[in-house]
Protein backbone atom coordinates (compact mmCIF):
# COMPACT_ATOMS: atom_id res chain seq x y z
CA UNK A 1 0.00 0.00 0.00
CA UNK A 2 2.79 2.34 -0.65
CA UNK A 3 1.12 5.90 -1.54
CA UNK A 4 2.95 7.19 -4.35
CA UNK A 5 1.24 10.62 -5.24
CA UNK A 6 -0.85 13.15 -2.43
CA UNK A 7 -3.90 12.68 -1.38
CA UNK A 8 -6.15 16.39 -1.87
CA UNK A 9 -8.66 14.95 0.59
CA UNK A 10 -6.78 14.86 3.14
CA UNK A 11 -7.04 18.44 4.91
CA UNK A 12 -4.01 18.92 6.86
CA UNK A 13 -1.45 21.76 5.18
CA UNK A 14 -3.76 24.03 2.82
CA UNK A 15 -0.53 25.83 1.24
CA UNK A 16 0.64 22.43 -0.79
CA UNK A 17 -1.93 20.51 -1.39
CA UNK A 18 -5.62 21.49 -1.43
CA UNK A 19 -5.77 23.99 -4.67
CA UNK A 20 -5.75 21.69 -7.54
CA UNK A 21 -2.30 21.67 -9.35
CA UNK A 22 -4.27 22.62 -12.37
CA UNK A 23 -5.63 25.74 -10.92
CA UNK A 24 -2.26 26.71 -9.56
CA UNK A 25 -1.01 26.28 -13.38
CA UNK A 26 -3.57 29.35 -14.30
CA UNK A 27 -2.61 31.41 -11.25
CA UNK A 28 0.90 31.40 -11.65
CA UNK A 29 0.54 32.65 -15.14
CA UNK A 30 -1.74 35.05 -14.80
CA UNK A 31 -1.53 38.92 -14.42
CA UNK A 32 -1.46 39.33 -11.05
CA UNK A 33 2.37 39.51 -10.23
CA UNK A 34 2.10 38.68 -6.42
CA UNK A 35 -0.47 35.85 -6.96
CA UNK A 36 1.68 34.51 -9.87
CA UNK A 37 4.06 34.35 -7.65
CA UNK A 38 2.86 32.88 -4.68
CA UNK A 39 0.83 30.55 -7.61
CA UNK A 40 4.47 29.77 -8.82
CA UNK A 41 6.07 28.93 -5.44
CA UNK A 42 3.06 27.01 -4.45
CA UNK A 43 3.11 25.11 -7.43
CA UNK A 44 6.75 24.21 -6.95
CA UNK A 45 6.66 23.40 -3.97
CA UNK A 46 3.81 20.94 -4.44
CA UNK A 47 5.31 19.34 -7.53
CA UNK A 48 8.90 18.77 -5.49
CA UNK A 49 6.95 17.07 -2.54
CA UNK A 50 5.48 15.30 -4.84
CA UNK A 51 8.36 14.19 -6.61
CA UNK A 52 10.13 13.72 -3.36
CA UNK A 53 7.12 11.38 -2.10
CA UNK A 54 7.98 9.26 -5.66
CA UNK A 55 11.39 9.29 -4.33
CA UNK A 56 10.86 7.94 -1.52
CA UNK A 57 9.10 5.12 -3.07
CA UNK A 58 11.56 4.36 -6.04
CA UNK A 59 14.66 5.39 -4.96
CA UNK A 60 14.75 7.36 -8.43
CA UNK A 61 16.14 11.10 -7.70
CA UNK A 62 14.35 14.06 -6.88
CA UNK A 63 14.93 17.45 -9.33
CA UNK A 64 17.43 19.26 -7.55
CA UNK A 65 16.08 22.62 -8.92
CA UNK A 66 13.55 22.83 -6.25
CA UNK A 67 15.49 21.24 -3.55
CA UNK A 68 17.86 23.97 -1.51
CA UNK A 69 20.56 21.46 -0.01
CA UNK A 70 22.50 21.85 3.58
CA UNK A 71 20.87 23.59 6.83
CA UNK A 72 19.74 26.87 7.17
CA UNK A 73 18.84 27.71 10.76
CA UNK A 74 17.38 31.21 12.00
CA UNK A 75 17.25 32.06 15.54
CA UNK A 76 15.09 35.34 16.42
CA UNK A 77 14.74 36.92 19.86
CA UNK A 78 11.03 37.36 21.28
CA UNK A 79 12.44 39.14 24.26
CA UNK A 80 9.15 38.17 26.14
CA UNK A 81 6.72 39.52 24.26
CA UNK A 82 4.49 37.59 22.33
CA UNK A 83 4.97 38.62 18.59
CA UNK A 84 6.65 36.46 16.50
CA UNK A 85 8.98 35.70 15.30
CA UNK A 86 10.89 38.42 17.03
CA UNK A 87 14.68 39.77 16.38
CA UNK A 88 16.95 37.87 14.37
CA UNK A 89 19.82 37.23 16.35
CA UNK A 90 21.86 34.08 14.96
CA UNK A 91 21.58 32.93 11.64
CA UNK A 92 23.09 29.99 9.58
CA UNK A 93 26.40 31.89 8.64
CA UNK A 94 27.17 33.29 12.12
CA UNK A 95 29.73 31.01 13.65
CA UNK A 96 30.42 32.99 16.60
CA UNK A 97 28.61 31.81 19.63
CA UNK A 98 26.04 34.36 21.51
CA UNK A 99 26.73 35.01 25.21
CA UNK A 100 22.91 34.49 25.23
CA UNK A 101 22.67 30.46 26.05
CA UNK A 102 19.32 30.18 24.67
CA UNK A 103 20.12 31.39 21.65
CA UNK A 104 23.03 28.48 21.36
CA UNK A 105 20.78 26.02 22.62
CA UNK A 106 18.45 26.54 20.18
CA UNK A 107 20.89 26.71 16.96
CA UNK A 108 22.94 23.81 18.27
CA UNK A 109 19.92 21.20 18.88
CA UNK A 110 18.21 22.46 15.57
CA UNK A 111 21.42 21.72 13.63
CA UNK A 112 21.76 18.19 15.32
CA UNK A 113 18.37 17.09 14.62
CA UNK A 114 18.88 18.50 10.94
CA UNK A 115 21.78 16.16 10.69
CA UNK A 116 20.16 13.55 12.39
CA UNK A 117 17.36 13.40 9.49
CA UNK A 118 19.46 13.86 6.73
CA UNK A 119 22.61 11.58 8.04
CA UNK A 120 19.57 8.41 8.78
CA UNK A 121 16.83 9.21 6.59
CA UNK A 122 18.54 11.15 3.53
CA UNK A 123 15.69 14.07 4.62
CA UNK A 124 16.35 17.76 3.82
CA UNK A 125 14.74 19.80 6.96
CA UNK A 126 11.28 18.99 7.90
CA UNK A 127 9.76 19.35 4.33
CA UNK A 128 12.45 17.15 2.77
CA UNK A 129 13.12 20.02 0.16
CA UNK A 130 15.22 22.47 2.87
CA UNK A 131 13.34 24.50 4.54
CA UNK A 132 14.34 27.06 6.73
CA UNK A 133 14.18 26.43 10.55
CA UNK A 134 12.99 28.99 12.56
CA UNK A 135 13.48 29.38 15.91
CA UNK A 136 12.13 31.72 18.33
CA UNK A 137 13.18 31.84 22.05
CA UNK A 138 12.43 33.95 24.96
CA UNK A 139 8.31 33.87 24.14
CA UNK A 140 6.17 35.49 26.41
CA UNK A 141 7.11 36.14 30.16
CA UNK A 142 7.80 32.53 32.18
CA UNK A 143 6.14 30.60 29.52
CA UNK A 144 6.16 26.87 30.25
CA UNK A 145 5.76 25.78 26.90
CA UNK A 146 7.41 24.75 23.16
CA UNK A 147 5.32 24.68 20.27
CA UNK A 148 5.35 24.22 16.50
CA UNK A 149 2.83 27.13 15.42
CA UNK A 150 2.99 25.73 11.58
CA UNK A 151 5.53 27.67 10.17
CA UNK A 152 8.22 27.34 13.02
CA UNK A 153 9.24 26.26 17.16
CA UNK A 154 8.82 28.52 19.48
CA UNK A 155 10.33 28.36 22.87
CA UNK A 156 9.82 29.91 26.16
CA UNK A 157 11.84 30.28 29.47
CA UNK A 158 9.69 28.54 31.87
CA UNK A 159 8.37 29.53 34.96
CA UNK A 160 11.81 28.76 36.84
CA UNK A 161 10.51 26.67 39.45
CA UNK A 162 8.51 23.87 37.47
CA UNK A 163 10.19 24.52 34.01
CA UNK A 164 13.52 25.95 33.22
CA UNK A 165 14.60 27.02 29.44
CA UNK A 166 12.68 25.08 26.81
CA UNK A 167 15.94 25.17 24.88
CA UNK A 168 17.91 23.11 27.18
CA UNK A 169 16.60 19.65 25.77
CA UNK A 170 17.72 18.30 22.55
CA UNK A 171 14.59 15.83 22.59
CA UNK A 172 12.17 18.95 23.07
CA UNK A 173 13.78 20.43 19.91
CA UNK A 174 13.88 17.68 18.13
CA UNK A 175 10.25 16.70 19.14
CA UNK A 176 9.38 20.01 18.01
CA UNK A 177 10.73 19.86 14.54
CA UNK A 178 9.10 16.47 14.11
CA UNK A 179 5.95 17.88 14.45
CA UNK A 180 7.17 19.71 11.47
CA UNK A 181 8.20 16.30 9.76
CA UNK A 182 4.35 14.71 10.27
CA UNK A 183 2.62 18.09 8.79
CA UNK A 184 4.77 17.81 5.69
CA UNK A 185 4.42 13.97 5.57
CA UNK A 186 1.57 12.05 7.66
CA UNK A 187 -0.48 15.14 8.14
CA UNK A 188 -1.89 13.86 11.50
CA UNK A 189 -4.82 15.41 12.76
CA UNK A 190 -4.61 16.61 16.18
CA UNK A 191 -6.44 14.93 17.85
CA UNK A 192 -7.71 11.54 19.68
CA UNK A 193 -5.60 8.34 18.44
CA UNK A 194 -3.84 9.85 14.71
CA UNK A 195 -3.03 13.35 17.20
CA UNK A 196 -1.97 10.73 19.91
CA UNK A 197 0.29 9.17 16.97
CA UNK A 198 1.33 12.83 15.94
CA UNK A 199 2.58 13.24 19.65
CA UNK A 200 4.03 9.67 19.59
CA UNK A 201 6.00 10.00 16.82
CA UNK A 202 7.34 13.29 18.08
CA UNK A 203 8.36 11.75 20.76
CA UNK A 204 9.75 8.77 19.15
CA UNK A 205 12.24 10.70 17.01
CA UNK A 206 12.97 13.09 19.73
CA UNK A 207 14.94 10.34 21.69
CA UNK A 208 15.72 9.21 18.63
CA UNK A 209 17.85 12.17 18.23
CA UNK A 210 19.09 12.08 21.49
CA UNK A 211 20.21 8.32 21.75
CA UNK A 212 22.22 9.35 17.83
CA UNK A 213 23.92 12.35 19.28
CA UNK A 214 25.30 10.68 21.97
CA UNK A 215 25.67 7.33 21.04
CA UNK A 216 23.43 5.38 23.21
CA UNK A 217 22.05 1.73 22.25
CA UNK A 218 18.20 0.89 22.87
CA UNK A 219 20.12 -0.86 26.59
CA UNK A 220 22.00 2.47 27.45
CA UNK A 221 18.87 4.88 26.52
CA UNK A 222 16.75 6.80 29.34
CA UNK A 223 13.59 6.60 27.39
CA UNK A 224 12.83 10.06 29.15
CA UNK A 225 11.24 13.20 27.36
CA UNK A 226 11.61 16.45 29.07
CA UNK A 227 14.42 15.76 31.50
CA UNK A 228 16.87 18.33 31.28
CA UNK A 229 13.84 21.63 31.51
CA UNK A 230 12.91 20.31 34.77
CA UNK A 231 13.37 22.72 37.26
CA UNK A 232 14.67 22.18 41.11
CA UNK A 233 10.96 22.66 42.27
CA UNK A 234 9.66 19.68 40.29
CA UNK A 235 8.98 16.11 41.82
CA UNK A 236 9.77 13.79 38.98
CA UNK A 237 12.28 12.16 36.37
CA UNK A 238 10.96 13.85 33.30
CA UNK A 239 7.44 14.93 31.15
CA UNK A 240 7.60 11.40 29.82
CA UNK A 241 9.05 8.30 30.02
CA UNK A 242 8.25 6.20 27.30
CA UNK A 243 9.37 2.63 28.47
CA UNK A 244 7.40 3.40 31.48
CA UNK A 245 4.04 5.35 30.92
CA UNK A 246 2.45 6.65 33.58
CA UNK A 247 5.86 6.68 35.87
CA UNK A 248 7.92 9.78 35.17
CA UNK A 249 6.52 11.92 37.42
CA UNK A 250 4.22 12.44 40.79
CA UNK A 251 4.44 16.17 41.83
CA UNK A 252 2.40 17.89 44.43
CA UNK A 253 1.25 20.84 42.58
CA UNK A 254 0.96 18.80 38.91
CA UNK A 255 -0.61 15.24 39.96
CA UNK A 256 0.57 12.04 38.80
CA UNK A 257 1.83 11.46 35.26
CA UNK A 258 -1.11 10.05 33.73
CA UNK A 259 0.13 8.23 30.58
CA UNK A 260 -1.19 5.28 29.59
CA UNK A 261 1.31 2.19 28.53
CA UNK A 262 -1.84 -0.19 27.69
CA UNK A 263 -4.96 0.44 25.24
CA UNK A 264 -6.88 -0.57 28.31
CA UNK A 265 -6.17 2.46 29.89
CA UNK A 266 -6.77 4.71 27.07
CA UNK A 267 -8.19 7.94 28.35
CA UNK A 268 -11.12 9.06 27.16
CA UNK A 269 -11.15 13.27 27.85
CA UNK A 270 -12.15 16.55 26.30
CA UNK A 271 -8.60 18.39 27.56
CA UNK A 272 -6.03 18.70 25.11
CA UNK A 273 -7.53 17.51 21.95
CA UNK A 274 -8.70 14.15 23.28
CA UNK A 275 -5.62 13.47 25.27
CA UNK A 276 -3.26 13.81 22.96
CA UNK A 277 -0.25 14.18 25.25
CA UNK A 278 -1.56 11.37 27.45
CA UNK A 279 -2.72 8.33 25.09
CA UNK A 280 0.67 8.63 23.19
CA UNK A 281 2.11 6.53 25.62
CA UNK A 282 0.57 3.64 24.44
CA UNK A 283 2.67 3.60 20.56
CA UNK A 284 5.72 5.25 22.52
CA UNK A 285 5.94 2.06 24.83
CA UNK A 286 5.22 -0.23 21.72
CA UNK A 287 8.13 1.43 20.11
CA UNK A 288 10.58 0.88 22.82
CA UNK A 289 9.05 -2.70 23.01
CA UNK A 290 9.94 -2.62 19.23
CA UNK A 291 13.34 -0.98 19.58
CA UNK A 292 14.72 -3.04 22.32
CA UNK A 293 13.42 -6.66 20.92
CA UNK A 294 14.65 -6.12 17.98
CA UNK A 295 18.16 -4.34 19.67
CA UNK A 296 21.21 -2.14 18.64
CA UNK A 297 20.69 1.38 18.04
CA UNK A 298 17.21 2.30 17.70
CA UNK A 299 17.80 4.82 14.54
CA UNK A 300 18.82 1.84 12.26
CA UNK A 301 16.02 -0.72 12.07
CA UNK A 302 13.37 0.22 14.71
CA UNK A 303 13.92 3.95 13.73
CA UNK A 304 13.83 3.65 10.37
CA UNK A 305 10.55 1.32 10.37
CA UNK A 306 9.06 3.90 12.12
CA UNK A 307 10.43 6.74 9.73
CA UNK A 308 9.08 5.34 6.37
CA UNK A 309 5.32 4.24 8.29
CA UNK A 310 4.80 8.03 9.28
CA UNK A 311 6.50 9.75 5.62
CA UNK A 312 4.91 6.80 3.04
CA UNK A 313 2.31 5.00 4.89
CA UNK A 314 0.06 6.92 7.25
CA UNK A 315 -2.44 9.37 6.20
CA UNK A 316 -4.27 12.55 7.91
CA UNK A 317 -6.63 10.11 10.16
CA UNK A 318 -4.73 6.97 10.87
CA UNK A 319 -5.21 5.33 14.16
CA UNK A 320 -3.32 2.81 16.65
CA UNK A 321 -4.56 -0.12 14.79
CA UNK A 322 -3.12 1.66 11.13
CA UNK A 323 -0.12 2.49 12.57
CA UNK A 324 0.60 -0.97 14.11
CA UNK A 325 0.05 -3.12 10.95
CA UNK A 326 1.57 -0.30 9.17
CA UNK A 327 5.00 -0.74 10.67
CA UNK A 328 4.32 -4.36 10.38
CA UNK A 329 4.11 -4.48 7.01
CA UNK A 330 6.89 -1.91 6.62
CA UNK A 331 9.43 -3.77 8.56
CA UNK A 332 8.52 -6.88 6.31
CA UNK A 333 9.13 -4.86 3.55
CA UNK A 334 12.42 -3.50 4.89
CA UNK A 335 14.21 -6.43 5.84
CA UNK A 336 12.62 -9.41 3.89
CA UNK A 337 15.73 -11.42 4.78
CA UNK A 338 14.88 -11.21 8.64
CA UNK A 339 10.98 -12.01 9.30
CA UNK A 340 11.52 -12.19 12.83
CA UNK A 341 12.02 -8.06 13.10
CA UNK A 342 8.57 -8.11 11.68
CA UNK A 343 7.39 -10.74 14.33
CA UNK A 344 8.78 -8.37 16.99
CA UNK A 345 6.92 -5.28 15.98
CA UNK A 346 3.88 -7.17 16.16
CA UNK A 347 4.77 -8.66 19.29
CA UNK A 348 5.47 -4.80 20.68
CA UNK A 349 2.30 -3.36 19.43
CA UNK A 350 0.60 -6.42 21.27
CA UNK A 351 2.08 -5.78 24.28
CA UNK A 352 0.29 -2.90 24.76
CA UNK A 353 -3.00 -3.81 23.72
CA UNK A 354 -3.28 -2.79 20.33
CA UNK A 355 -2.63 -6.37 18.69
CA UNK A 356 -3.55 -9.78 19.92
CA UNK A 357 -2.35 -13.32 18.80
CA UNK A 358 -4.50 -14.95 16.05
CA UNK A 359 -6.92 -17.67 17.17
CA UNK A 360 -6.05 -20.39 14.79
CA UNK A 361 -9.18 -20.25 12.89
CA UNK A 362 -8.50 -16.58 11.88
CA UNK A 363 -5.31 -17.21 10.01
CA UNK A 364 -6.38 -16.14 6.93
CA UNK A 365 -7.63 -12.78 8.11
CA UNK A 366 -4.64 -12.06 10.02
CA UNK A 367 -2.35 -8.57 9.08
CA UNK A 368 0.21 -9.23 11.22
CA UNK A 369 1.41 -12.91 10.65
CA UNK A 370 0.21 -14.31 14.14
CA UNK A 371 -1.61 -10.84 15.35
CA UNK A 372 -4.98 -9.44 14.82
CA UNK A 373 -6.32 -6.16 15.75
CA UNK A 374 -7.13 -6.41 19.58
CA UNK A 375 -11.12 -6.51 19.87
CA UNK A 376 -10.97 -3.35 22.02
CA UNK A 377 -9.34 -1.49 19.35
CA UNK A 378 -11.91 -2.46 16.55
CA UNK A 379 -14.37 -1.35 18.52
CA UNK A 380 -13.36 1.57 19.44
CA UNK A 381 -12.93 2.32 15.84
CA UNK A 382 -15.95 1.23 14.76
CA UNK A 383 -17.71 3.40 17.96
CA UNK A 384 -19.22 6.90 17.49
CA UNK A 385 -17.68 9.60 18.57
CA UNK A 386 -18.02 10.15 22.22
CA UNK A 387 -21.40 10.47 23.39
CA UNK A 388 -21.55 14.61 24.27
CA UNK A 389 -21.88 15.42 28.32
CA UNK A 390 -25.22 16.14 29.58
CA UNK A 391 -25.63 20.02 28.80
CA UNK A 392 -26.14 21.64 32.24
CA UNK A 393 -28.94 24.58 31.90
CA UNK A 394 -27.04 27.47 30.35
CA UNK A 395 -26.65 31.17 32.63
CA UNK A 396 -29.09 33.64 31.10
CA UNK A 397 -27.07 36.42 29.33
CA UNK A 398 -25.88 39.30 31.75
CA UNK A 399 -25.91 36.97 34.82
CA UNK A 400 -22.39 37.06 35.42
CA UNK A 401 -23.81 40.96 36.21
CA UNK A 402 -26.58 39.67 38.50
CA UNK A 403 -24.85 37.11 40.56
CA UNK A 404 -22.25 39.76 41.37
CA UNK A 405 -24.59 41.17 43.66
CA UNK A 406 -25.95 37.80 45.28
CA UNK A 407 -23.82 35.75 47.66
CA UNK A 408 -22.19 33.06 45.86
CA UNK A 409 -23.95 29.70 46.86
CA UNK A 410 -22.56 26.13 46.90
CA UNK A 411 -20.98 25.07 43.25
CA UNK A 412 -23.18 23.03 41.24
CA UNK A 413 -20.55 20.27 40.30
CA UNK A 414 -20.08 19.78 36.47
CA UNK A 415 -21.12 16.74 34.80
CA UNK A 416 -17.72 17.20 32.31
CA UNK A 417 -15.63 17.67 34.77
CA UNK A 418 -15.81 13.82 34.94
CA UNK A 419 -14.44 13.48 31.73
CA UNK A 420 -11.04 14.67 32.89
CA UNK B 1 -20.57 33.21 41.36
CA UNK B 2 -17.14 30.59 40.96
CA UNK B 3 -14.92 30.56 38.10
CA UNK B 4 -12.55 27.61 36.91
CA UNK B 5 -10.27 27.68 34.30
CA UNK B 6 -8.79 24.73 32.93
CA UNK B 7 -5.74 24.79 30.74
CA UNK B 8 -4.57 21.76 28.98
CA UNK B 9 -2.45 20.63 26.36
CA UNK B 10 1.28 22.01 25.32
CA UNK B 11 4.65 20.09 24.75
CA UNK B 12 4.05 18.92 28.66
CA UNK B 13 0.43 17.51 28.37
CA UNK B 14 -0.11 18.64 32.18
CA UNK B 15 -4.06 19.98 33.16
CA UNK B 16 -3.80 22.54 34.92
CA UNK B 17 -6.75 24.01 37.42
CA UNK B 18 -7.31 26.90 39.50
CA UNK B 19 -11.39 28.20 40.16
CA UNK B 20 -11.81 31.83 42.13
CA UNK B 21 -14.48 33.02 43.59
CA UNK B 22 -16.37 36.07 41.79
CA UNK B 23 -15.66 38.38 44.46
CA UNK B 24 -12.03 37.58 44.26
CA UNK B 25 -11.71 38.70 40.66
CA UNK B 26 -9.63 42.09 39.68
CA UNK B 27 -11.70 44.47 38.05
CA UNK B 28 -10.21 43.78 34.61
CA UNK B 29 -10.84 40.29 35.15
CA UNK B 30 -14.19 40.89 35.99
CA UNK B 31 -14.97 43.01 32.93
CA UNK B 32 -13.20 40.01 30.79
CA UNK B 33 -15.70 37.34 32.34
CA UNK B 34 -18.52 39.75 31.75
CA UNK B 35 -17.56 40.55 28.10
CA UNK B 36 -17.48 36.69 27.66
CA UNK B 37 -20.91 36.13 29.42
CA UNK B 38 -22.26 38.92 27.04
CA UNK B 39 -20.85 37.91 24.01
CA UNK B 40 -19.87 34.37 24.50
CA UNK B 41 -16.48 33.19 23.01
CA UNK B 42 -15.46 34.15 19.54
CA UNK B 43 -15.22 31.86 16.64
CA UNK B 44 -12.02 29.53 17.29
CA UNK B 45 -10.58 28.12 13.56
CA UNK B 46 -8.48 24.79 14.49
CA UNK B 47 -4.71 25.82 15.82
CA UNK B 48 -2.38 25.57 13.82
CA UNK B 49 0.83 23.38 14.29
CA UNK B 50 1.38 21.14 17.62
CA UNK B 51 1.60 21.72 21.50
CA UNK B 52 -0.60 24.75 21.78
CA UNK B 53 -2.37 25.04 25.21
CA UNK B 54 -5.98 25.02 24.77
CA UNK B 55 -8.30 26.73 27.97
CA UNK B 56 -11.62 26.16 29.30
CA UNK B 57 -13.38 29.04 31.31
CA UNK B 58 -16.28 27.36 33.34
CA UNK B 59 -18.76 29.84 34.93
CA UNK B 60 -20.76 28.77 37.65
CA UNK B 61 -23.88 29.90 39.84
CA UNK B 62 -27.11 28.86 41.33
CA UNK B 63 -28.69 28.97 37.74
CA UNK B 64 -26.18 26.50 36.17
CA UNK B 65 -22.91 26.31 34.65
CA UNK B 66 -21.12 27.76 31.42
CA UNK B 67 -18.19 26.74 29.25
CA UNK B 68 -16.18 28.19 27.10
CA UNK B 69 -13.22 26.72 25.10
CA UNK B 70 -10.48 28.77 23.71
CA UNK B 71 -7.19 28.02 21.75
CA UNK B 72 -4.17 29.86 23.41
CA UNK B 73 -3.68 32.92 20.99
CA UNK B 74 -7.46 34.07 21.75
CA UNK B 75 -7.95 33.11 25.73
CA UNK B 76 -8.29 36.50 27.22
CA UNK B 77 -5.22 37.21 29.29
CA UNK B 78 -6.28 38.84 32.09
CA UNK B 79 -7.89 35.23 33.19
CA UNK B 80 -5.43 32.58 31.57
CA UNK B 81 -3.53 33.06 35.04
CA UNK B 82 -6.25 31.63 37.14
CA UNK B 83 -5.37 28.04 35.39
CA UNK B 84 -1.91 28.39 37.28
CA UNK B 85 -1.83 31.20 39.63
CA UNK B 86 -2.11 30.70 43.44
Amino acid sequence: MHSTGFDASRGGCPCCFIVPPQMLQRLATSGDAGLAETAGRTLRLTQSLVAFRAQLSTGAPSPAAAKRIGPRRQIFDCKGFNDLPGDLVRSETDTAPSPDKAVNEAFGHAGTTWDFYKTIFGRESVDGIGKTLVSSIHYSQKYDNAFWNGQQMVYGDGDGVIFQRFTAALDVIAHELTHGVTQFSAQLAYRDQSGALNESMSDVFGTMVKQWALGQTVDQADWLIGAAIMAPGFSGRALRDMANPGSAYDDPRLGKDPQPGDMKDYVQTEADNGGVHTNSGIPNRAFVLAAKAIGGNSWEKTGKIWYVTLTERLTGNADFAKCATETVSVARDLFPEDSSIAAKVAKAWADVGVLEEAPSTALLANIAGAYVIAPRVREMAAAAPLPKTKKKKPLPPRAAGKAARVTPKKKAKSSRSKTR
Amino acid sequence: MKIIVERSGGFAGILRRGEKELSALSPEQQMALQKLLDAGAPPAPAQMGADRFTYRIEVQDEHGSRSFIFPEALMPASLAGIATGP
